[in-house]
Parts: C-alpha cells; sequence; structure tokens
C-alpha cells in the first residue's frame, strides 16, 4: 500500500462546485479509472482521501491536490491515463506521484485576482490597500464572527496588469492547515467600499508557500 | 462560453453548478452538424430531474441518433429564476448553453400535476408563448410526455403535441418525422398532421370539446383525420430492450445519486388506487443477463457506489434471487451496494435482506397503505397483517431498527376504525421489536408517513370523490390523538389543500387552462415545494375562471359520464375499470396478473397474452 498525491487544477465550469462535491466527483473518478484503490476495512469500505486545502467555491486555482492509497504500486504515467475521461469540464490533472510536502508545511497562497469595473474605481481600492493602516474585516466562523485587520496579513500586493476596464494584481494570504484567509474576505470589503462586483473577480490560486516562501510543488 | 457577468449571477445563487452543465457523461456535438435540435426540460429543480431514470434513458436514446442532439434544461429555483429575469438571460439548455427558443423540439416531462406552472414559468423565462395558438413555426414545438399526458386536458392548450406511454421509440420517431417535415419545408399544421399518424401522438388542438351546461363532456371530435381514440405506445419487447450504461453524474446533489436500473415495466398487482398500476400495463421483465451486464457497465462508467434496481415492484421479476446471485460477486469486489427501493411486503425474504445488506446497510420502508384488513382488501393491497409482522421481525433480526410505514387516508369506504387501525399497526411492529429476545440494540422506531388519497385516471378509484377538506383534517387530527401515547412512533402528513389540488389538475379538463395560467402569473410556482406553494394565488384563478374545485375533486363520477381522458387509451379498459371499482365496493380482491387474466385489455397492445397462463 503506497499513498499517492494528485495535483490538479480546477478551471472553467469546476469552479461552480463546491470542496464537498469535489470529494464525491474525485471518489467517483477513482472508482471508474480502475486503479487498485485502498478502501478503508471498516463495516462501511470507503476510499481514504485527503484534500491539501480545500478552495472556496468561485475560485480557480492551479495548485491542488489530494491524497490517497493505492494497492499496488503504479507509476505516474500509469495514474494518470487511467484518470482520463473520468471527471468534469475544467478539472485537469498535472501530476501524481508519492506527497512532496505536508499540508502542515503551507502557510502562505499566492493569488492572482482580477476585478472588473471602472478603471479609477479599481485603481483605488488598490492605493487605499495601500495606504490604509489597517483594514477590519468580519470573519465568519460557524460559531463566532470576529473583526480581523487583514492588512497587516496580505503580503507583497502587486498590481501586474492594467486595462481599461480591469485590474490584476497578486498577493500572498495566510493559508494552511491551522489559518486562512480567504481573498473573499478582501474582494467583499473593496465590493462594500468602491463598489466592485466581488462575485464577478477572477480568483485563481496560483501556488501554495511554506514559512520561507519557497514554492512547495 | 460564460462571462464575467453571468459568472457573478451564478455565484450569487445558491448551487450553481446546477446552471452550468459539464458534468462527466454529457453529450456534446457540433450543432451545424446535426438536424435535429431537443431540448429536454425536466419542470422542477435539477436536484430532482437529475434522479429521474426516464431522463438518462430519453437523453440516451435520442442522443444514439447522429443527427439530434438532445441538451437538458431545468426550472431554475427562484432565486437564478429572478437573476435570469432582471438581466433579461433566457432559459438555456445546460450543455450548449443555447436559448430554448432556438431548438426545434422542446420536450417537457409531465411527472407531477404540481409541476404545470414550472412548464409555464420555463416557457415564460425561454420568452416562448404560453398557448399553442400563439406559436407560429418560427417558434419550437412544444411536446409533453410522461405519466401525467394520461390526462394533461389542464394544460394541454399549451402544447403542439403529447407523447402517450413509453417514449423509446416514440421519442425518436417524433424526431424522425418532425425533421422531414422540416427538410420539407412544411408548415406547423402539415408537421402536426403527420406527426398525429404515429401511435402515441396525441395532438391537442386536433380534438374539438363541447362541454354541457353542467359542464361535463358532452363530446370529444376529432379533425384532420386525426384518430378517435389515441393509443399509446409501448415497448414490446421489453426483456431485451438495452438501457444506458452510461449516464450523466450530476456533481452536485442529486437526491437519488445512484445507478439505476429498471428491472421491469408495468406491475401485475392491481392496486386500485396506483395510477402508475395500470397505466404502464402490461407487465414485462427484462431479461436477468441483460441487467446484470449492464448494471455492471453503469457502474463502471459512471463510478456509482450504490446501484438501485428499480421498478414498481421489484420483487415480482421472475428470476430476482438469480439476479442477486450473478451481481453479488462483482459488487461485492467492487463495493457496490445494491438497493431495492420497492419491496414488497409479502414476499419480503430473509435471502433478500441478506443479499442487499451485505456492503451497507440502507433504510427500510414498507407500504401497508390501509390500517386494517378490510380496506386493504378494499384497495387491493394484498398485504396481510401476519406478512407485515413476518417482514418486521425479519428486518429487526437483519439489524434495522427503523422502520417506515406508508400509508394514505381518504381511500374509499374508510372509516375512523381504519384510522386508528394505522397506528395499532406501528405500535404492533414496536410489540414485536420488545418481544424479540434476539432484538438489535437500542430502541426502535416506527415512521408513519400518511398521504391523503387523490383518485387518478385510469384506476377504478377514477370515479370516485376525493374527502374533502375538512373530514381529511378531523382524520389527521384524530390519527395525532391516537398515536399520541407513543412516542417511538412518528407521524407526518401532507397539507390538505396541495393534496385538493392535486386533485384538480389529475381529472380536469382544458377549461382549467386559464386558471393555471392566471395562478402562475400570480405567483404560484414550486407547487410541489411546501415553501413555495400559494394556495390563496390558485383559489382566486379557480374563482376568477369559473372554476368550482370540487366539481373536479370531490364529485363522484356516474360511469356513462364523459371523462376528459376517455379519447385516450392507455391500455385498460373503461369497463375493466368499472368491473374493479364494483369489486372494491364488495372489498372483493382481484388476483395478480399472473395468476388470473381480468381482461384488463392491456394485452392487446402487446397482441399477446401478458403471461403464459398454461404454467399456473
Amino acid at each position: 500500500m503506497n499513498t499517492v498525491r494528485i495535483k490538479f487544477q480546477k478551471t472553467g465550469l469546476s469552479i461552480f462546485f463546491s470542496h464537498l462535491d469535489l470529494q464525491k466527483v474525485m471518489q467517483r473518478a477513482l472508482k471508474i479509472s480502475g486503479l487498485p484503490v485502498w478502501y478503508s476495512k471498516g463495516f462501511n469500505p470507503h476510499i481514504y482521501m485527503t484534500f491539501t486545502l480545500p478552495l472556496s467555491l468561485g475560485h480557480e486555482s492551479l495548485c491542488e491536490s489530494f491524497d490517497f492509497r493505492l494497492e499496488e504500486e503504479m507509476t505516474e504515467q500509469q495514474i494518470l491515463k487511467a484518470m482520463e475521461g473520468t471527471l468534469p469540464d475544467g478539472i485537469i490533472l498535472t501530476a501524481a506521484g508519492a506527497p512532496d510536502y505536508d499540508a502542515s508545511q503551507i502557510k502562505y497562497a499566492l493569488y492572482r485576482i482580477k476585478m472588473y469595473g471602472e478603471k479609477d474605481r479599481l485603481m483605488q481600492c488598490v492605493s487605499h490597500f495601500e495606504e490604509s493602516d489597517e483594514i477590519i474585516v468580519t470573519k465568519q466562523s460557524k460559531k463566532k464572527t470576529t473583526d480581523i485587520n487583514i492588512k497587516s496579513e496580505i503580503k507583497d500586493l502587486k498590481v501586474t496588469e492594467e486595462s481599461d476596464d480591469s485590474l490584476t494584481f497578486t498577493a500572498l494570504f495566510p493559508a494552511g492547515t491551522t489559518y486562512n484567509l480567504n481573498p473573499a474576505l478582501l474582494l467583499e470589503y473593496f465590493g462594500e467600499k468602491f463598489g466592485v462586483d466581488t462575485n464577478g473577480c477572477d480568483v485563481l490560486r496560483v501556488n501554495l508557500m511554506d514559512e520561507n516562501l519557497e514554492i512547495l510543488q | 462560453m460564460i462571462d464575467n457577468k453571468f459568472k457573478s449571477i451564478l455565484l450569487s445563487v445558491q448551487k450553481p453548478a446546477r446552471y452550468t452543465g459539464g458534468e462527466p457523461g454529457c453529450v456534446y456535438k457540433d450543432k451545424d452538424n446535426v438536424d435535429v435540435r431537443f431540448a429536454f426540460c425536466f419542470p422542477d429543480t435539477y436536484e430532482i430531474g437529475m434522479s429521474h431514470l426516464g431522463m438518462k434513458i430519453l437523453y440516451d436514446e435520442l442522443n444514439k441518433q447522429d443527427y439530434i442532439w438532445c441538451e437538458r434544461c431545468f426550472a431554475p429555483w427562484t432565486d437564478m429564476m429572478a437573476k435570469m429575469k432582471e438581466n433579461n438571460i433566457p432559459l438555456y439548455t445546460l450543455e450548449s448553453k443555447t436559448p430554448l427558443k432556438e431548438m426545434d423540439i422542446v420536450g417537457f416531462t409531465l411527472m407531477y400535476e404540481l409541476s404545470y406552472t414550472n412548464v409555464l414559468a420555463m416557457l415564460d423565462l425561454a420568452g416562448i408563448p404560453f398557448y399553442a395558438k400563439d406559436r407560429d413555426e418560427s417558434y419550437p414545438l412544444i411536446i409533453a410526455g410522461g405519466p401525467c399526458t394520461c390526462n394533461a386536458e389542464p394544460v394541454a392548450d399549451f402544447f403542439d403535441i403529447m407523447a402517450l406511454g413509453e417514449g423509446e421509440f416514440l421519442d425518436v420517431e417524433i424526431c424522425r418525422v418532425y425533421n422531414e417535415c422540416k427538410k420539407q419545408g412544411l408548415s406547423k399544421l402539415e408537421t402536426l398532421k403527420a406527426l398525429s399518424k404515429i401511435q402515441g401522438v396525441y395532438v391537442p388542438s386536433f380534438y374539438d370539446i363541447k362541454y354541457k351546461e353542467n359542464k361535463t363532456i358532452e363530446s370529444v371530435t376529432p379533425l384532420y383525420d386525426a384518430p378517435v381514440i389515441v393509443n399509446k405506445n409501448i415497448v414490446k419487447d421489453f426483456a431485451n430492450l438495452p438501457f444506458p450504461t452510461d449516464t450523466v453524474v450530476p456533481m452536485a446533489g442529486a437526491v437519488h445519486n445512484r445507478a439505476m436500473v429498471e428491472v421491469l415495466r408495468g406491475c401485475i398487482r392491481g392496486c386500485r388506487f396506483c395510477q402508475a398500476g395500470f397505466i404502464y400495463r402490461p407487465f414485462r421483465e427484462r431479461d436477468k443477463d441483460l441487467l446484470n451486464s449492464g448494471a455492471r457497465d453503469l457502474c463502471k462508467n459512471t463510478g456509482y457506489e450504490e446501484v438501485s434496481l428499480t421498478s414498481l415492484s421489484t420483487s415480482d421479476h421472475s428470476k430476482l434471487e438469480d439476479l442477486l446471485d450473478d451481481m453479488l460477486p462483482w459488487t461485492q469486489q467492487e463495493k457496490v451496494n445494491i438497493a431495492l427501493p420497492s419491496l414488497r411486503v409479502d414476499n419480503f425474504s430473509e435471502s433478500l435482506i441478506e443479499k442487499t445488506t451485505k456492503i451497507r446497510k440502507s433504510g427500510l420502508t414498507l407500504a401497508p397503505e390501509a390500517g386494517t384488513q378490510r380496506l386493504r382488501d378494499i384497495i387491493n393491497k394484498n398485504v396481510t397483517e401476519e406478512e407485515i409482522e413476518k417482514t418486521a421481525k425479519i428486518a429487526f433480526e437483519g439489524g434495522y431498527t427503523h422502520i417506515k410505514l406508508y400509508f394514505m387516508m381518504g381511500l374509499p369506504g374508510e372509516t375512523m376504525e381504519d384510522i386508528k387501525g394505522i397506528v395499532d399497526t406501528a405500535q404492533k411492529i414496536i410489540d414485536i421489536f420488545w418481544s424479540m429476545p434476539n432484538r438489535p440494540k437500542g430502541k426502535p422506531e416506527v415512521s408513519i408517513s400518511v398521504a391523503t388519497f387523490i383518485p387518478k385516471p385510469f384506476t377504478p378509484f377514477q370515479f370516485f370523490g376525493q374527502n374533502d377538506g375538512q373530514l381529511i383534517k378531523e382524520k389527521q387530527a384524530y390519527l395525532l390523538e391516537c398515536a399520541k401515547t407513543n412516542k417511538r412512533i412518528k407521524v407526518s402528513y401532507n397539507n390538505p389543500e396541495e393534496s385538493l389540488l392535486e386533485a384538480v389538475l389529475a381529472r380536469g379538463d382544458r377549461k382549467l387552462a386559464p386558471a393555471i395560467l392566471q395562478a402562475y402569473q400570480s405567483g404560484a410556482m414550486f407547487d410541489s415545494w411546501y415553501e413555495c406553494f400559494n394556495f390563496d394565488a390558485w383559489m382566486k384563478a379557480f374563482a376568477d375562471n369559473g372554476i368550482v374545485p370540487e366539481f373536479y375533486a370531490n364529485r363522484f363520477r356516474p360511469y356513462d359520464e364523459i371523462n376528459p381522458w376517455d379519447h385516450i387509451n392507455y391500455g385498460v379498459t373503461k369497463k375493466f375499470l368499472i368491473e374493479d371499482y364494483e369489486r372494491s365496493l364488495k372489498a372483493i380482491t382481484s388476483k395478480p396478473c399472473n395468476k388470473q387474466c381480468y381482461s384488463c385489455g392491456a394485452n392487446k397492445l402487446l397482441g399477446r397474452a401478458c403471461f403464459e397462463y398454461s404454467k399456473n
């Protein structure tokens, strides 16, 4: 029995289903693939799957992954071949192999975010972010709502592209198994303050990094 | 395909994956290389529609033809519907995101009467006029299929044609003839005339209906050589009929998200309340080897962990045990659970329960339907008290602690004694649990779900007047009173107002169309969803259009009255229905079809006897 990590992209139409749905999609895909997947031995046998870091509904990603176990040794090529045609539109597998890092190493995620609207208003968002000492947003969890200052948490916000009706920036957001900051919080803040269409933004998770800002891959 | 504005809309509504398509198993074709584009519309949410086996079958059947591209469309939930209206987004198909208006044929499946307003909502959202008479050649042909078409007279004016009976071959034939007419550049009227020659095609506008002063039907006159009686279409060789082994697998929560295999069609039981039991006659079963290999392929292609052997009464398949024996080795190896959703109390066996619970244990539901033997005899639910008790015992021995029981109230000949009998039946099951030395751990729970009986066309009870709302409320109150002493019995029942509406629509006529349209326009939609049900809108629409609901729902219909569905033939004759109703009045049961033939008439569709009676 050996653990395999499959890396994949979640793009296009596939951004509209949730993390929970994604788990079922992957479980069915593994089943269709015919791979010798290891099942838990309990009363209710199931495929043992761990997703590295959940992705919000509506966000695209180039760096998703999940782990499962195989009963036999198989090559990357064999695994990817078996998985062909088993997945919904927009889910693209990029690699399969032994897990190369532990989820607990993840500390940051690099996001590329494209906002649409009037140029001035979009520029205002960025300059407001840069000039403010603190940006307070309300974070809701199942149990409580807390006000947090996200200004100090978001690093390296850089504008990478501008046009008449859009603005693209990249930034590092805290991510990982212990603490996560959803970039949607920043976009909602921009939405409230400057009327940016939060849901219309393109949010792309580009890669994951450890505490030294080394890319995990 | 999905621009930024649309994406923003999708991310602002609940469960957006319902509106995007892209599931594994979707069929894509080049629109320039097909002749007929067909939108298969299910007038309810994605979750309900994607659980529907009929849609999977017809999607597969139509897409097998190179010249047809069948795509799916569902009713958007109210939040999405509002957003689409606000942003002028017309209703579109999921595969290619084409507006329905640009399709050749838009087919709705009518599974239940309370989805009629959703049909109107979907036409509205597509920018297609409601009434067939207001649509010229520039609009798609709007057609209906599904069980309700056995009497969809209340919505007949909205449809160009209705496809009666089984759709496998019928829908393809409709597309073929339509395509020929289209190539010849025929008018809509000429196209409808050509289509009306197909067995199973009913063109409502080809029938002129006259009413008497007392509002009943005076006469039904066919026009343009349309058949006087329209026969439903059936598949004669069902035994060898292939079924889809690769289907669209929804990503987001379909209600029944599992592989489904139809083991048989029709039903031998003849329960007098059950419309499906009569309109799907004659009984035909699929070959067991075809079922086994098809089920295996289906699981392999879809990745489902559960395969459901569906039908009206799966345990009536003559080779069911053999089939399960054949399926067990591979299902166990591939960790697929077998579900038998419609077992009968009278042939539920220990070996069946053992075979179906090998992998995972699912819930157990039994349907005694009535609380006393006398009433069960009236409705011809040939299940005895001993059988119910025996089944409960087997279930408890098999480790179940929770049993769900289905009943009805408002049945013909019902008294308060029968209502009490419902609770007594549940109580007896609980007593059995406690009396068993080898009972499972924990406490037993029996849920009784009591639906209000709705008389339906083509059943022996089609003549019977539904209990009025007041009487149903009294019966429901009495039921609760009886059940309150035992907290291990959980009672649920449905809203009598909803049942009244369903009863009106089920046996309604064409005079209802304007009222249905008005109800929709004043806010009625998703009528089968309790959070949306708007009884006041319906009552006002009925009143404004001179409709008296009691005329349709609560009145006994004399045998010689012309019913709105009398010019339609689903196999069973009115003569048989009258005879069987008479038997019910005397609490005389009928035997299952395979034991004795009562000449219901359905075998004429088959052109031979349904069973080899010499074997008995």
